[in-house]
């Protein structure tokens, strides 16, 4: 699994944080799909927002942006699964992806990122900044850094992530805590 | 869907070796989503 956030969904070309344009913030998910199906990432995305509520601006728009015929029919028969269940109206929007631009390297991994020991001894791995956003490891402790993930979870996979002693011992106190 | 290979499989020299195990563990099979959530 690894993660990168972007901007997709419009025209405009080169896009910045500063400067979207018509395009919208979005996350991209690498997975490894013998582990994983698209179906349960939409389940996901179906829970991570409200889908009967009008975005206030394009930037904060929420869509599928699907990358090929068979993640467009899925998205569909969710999205029809979901309104058939709702009283509400689902109005998020399904579409083609076109062009993903990827984010300033500020905004990958935001939550390690404050993070000082975390970061640095990812940032040691990794000096280069793309190296750092395509890690998993960045990418887990990006999760737990940011409060999601159970103790389970890290018990897991805490000596797979690439942390020192002190560094486990950390992750260890934000996840118990 | 698309296939990649491991990226990072040449990287088992002692020097390398205490980069992240779960990074050095490539999935062989890859597909890759994209979703604004709001």
């Amino acid at each position: 699994m690894r993660t990168r956030v972007g901007y997709a969904g419009g025209t405009t070309a080169d896009p910045t944080y500063r400067s979207i344009g018509d395009h919208a913030e979005v996350l991209q998910v690498d997975f490894d799909s013998a582990q994983v199906s698209y179906e349960d990432l939409l389940q996901v995305f179906w829970a991570e927002h409200d889908p009967s509520q009008r975005p206030y601006s394009t930037q904060y728009k929420a869509m599928v942006l699907a990358h090929d015929d068979a993640q467009y029919e899925a998205a569909l028969r969710s999205r029809q699964a979901l309104a058939a269940r709702s009283s509400s109206p689902v109005l998020t929007d399904i579409t083609r992806l076109q062009r993903f631009h990827v984010a300033e390297d500020y905004h990958q991994k935001y939550a390690l990122r404050r993070d000082a020991l975390l970061s640095a001894e990812m940032h040691a791995h990794y000096p280069d900044e793309t190296q750092f956003r395509e890690s998993t490891a960045a990418a887990r402790l990006n999760g737990y850094a940011y409060g999601l993930g159970s103790v389970l979870q890290l018990e897991r996979e805490i000596h797979s992530l690439g942390l020192s002693r002190r560094g486990e011992s950390h992750l260890q106190s934000l996840v118990h805590r | 869907m698309f296939t990649r290979s491991a990226p990072t499989a040449r990287l088992t020299g002692s020097a390398e070796s205490k980069l992240p195990m779960i990074d050095l563990a490539a999935p062989q099979t890859v597909e890759t989503a994209t979703f604004a959530t709001g």
